[in-house]
């Protein structure tokens, strides 16, 4: 499993990490991927979040990354380009380093941001490879 | 406030020098202001500051740069100068006491930046020189000095840089109708309702 905090610091496009959410008697887990690469001084970063709700994999936002490709997911996760945020570095500080999307899957990101719709130029751009 | 009013040379200048972690002597900042205005070309087919580019001895240079940078000292840029090449020695820049503005740029400028700064911020002046000789317009005036011999002053053809094509069918796919598809609208709505809680419990 991965670790917090000082590897988010130096983390480039592509990585996959584990942010834990602490609700009380209902912690939560989402998996995300970050979209550019990390540099000293930034204020945030742009995640992508996944989710295990895998029926639009046909859709061309989405990428379908199956089970055993990021090592500590095991099951199928949906990502969903359209499910992208602008992320604090001390929110992402939280986050748990698990691997590197493979540059096969990276392509099939890239390829799915330019059907994205609804977000500006700047946001799209930071997540452009 | 100040009732400067900085051009968008002005604004590049000052927010390259601020986000650098290092003094930048003026041929190489001058060379990433160029090369954050090739950056921008690629995505929206022109510069962001509105400048004609030279071929200068040293490579490419933006004919308002000296000017900029007259207008920055002192406020928010210190110009000073170090030993170099020549008996004049070598202009350097680092951050100015007394900004009359911020060097925030526009979000969508600030992308090109960051951009551009990731991938020079690591290199050397020396690299950073080849970087910005790789780029077309700076290819095509090699290119006519091989065959023809100096072309010093002549005008950069920015209209050379390559156009992102991702870029561009990004765009292409925002002006295309889209068919509805109210349940897949649900599901990312959905979605991102469910994360944004999830992130403002992070603090």
């Amino acid at each position: 499993m991965g670790k917090r905090g000082d590897q988010s610091l130096r983390a480039i496009r592509g990585s996959v990490f584990l942010i834990r959410f602490d609700f009380g008697d209902r912690p939560r887990r989402k998996y995300c991927v970050l979209m550019e690469d990390v540099v000293e001084g930034m204020r945030d970063v742009v995640l992508v979040f996944s989710t295990s709700d895998t029926s639009y994999h046909y859709k061309f936002t989405t990428v379908l990354i199956p089970p055993g490709t990021i090592p500590g997911i095991d099951e199928p996760s949906l990502i969903e380009c359209h499910n992208c945020w602008k992320v604090s570095m001390a929110q992402f500080s939280r986050a748990e380093y698990l691997g590197q999307l493979p540059d096969e899957f990276q392509e099939l990101l890239d390829e799915a941001l330019t059907h994205v719709r609804g977000i500006d130029d700047a946001l799209w751009l930071r997540m452009c490879g | 406030m100040s009732d400067f009013a900085p051009s968008a040379l002005e604004r590049l200048i000052f927010r390259i020098q601020t986000g650098m972690d290092r003094e930048l002597g003026g041929i190489e900042l001058a060379k990433i202001v160029y090369l954050v205005d090739v950056e921008y070309c690629q995505f929206f087919g022109e510069t962001f500051t509105g400048e004609e580019y030279i071929r200068a001895p040293r490579g490419p240079l933006a004919r308002g740069f000296a000017v900029a940078v007259a207008r920055l000292s002192g406020h928010e840029l210190i110009v000073f100068k170090e030993p170099g090449r020549t008996q004049w020695g070598k202009n350097c820049h680092r951050p100015g006491p007394s900004p009359r503005f911020s060097p925030d740029l526009d979000p969508t400028a600030e992308s090109i930046v960051t951009r551009v700064l990731r991938q020079v911020g690591p290199l050397s002046p020396v690299q950073v020189e080849q970087v910005a000789y790789g780029t077309e317009p700076m290819q095509a005036i090699l290119a006519a000095e091989k065959a023809d011999g100096p072309k010093t002053g002549q005008l950069l053809d920015m209209k050379l840089v390559t156009r992102s094509a991702a870029y561009l069918r990004w765009r292409a796919n925002q002006d295309a109708v889209a068919e509805a598809d109210p349940e897949y609208e649900e599901f990312i709505r959905v979605e991102r309702m469910e994360v944004e809680p999830l992130l403002a419990s992070l603090g």
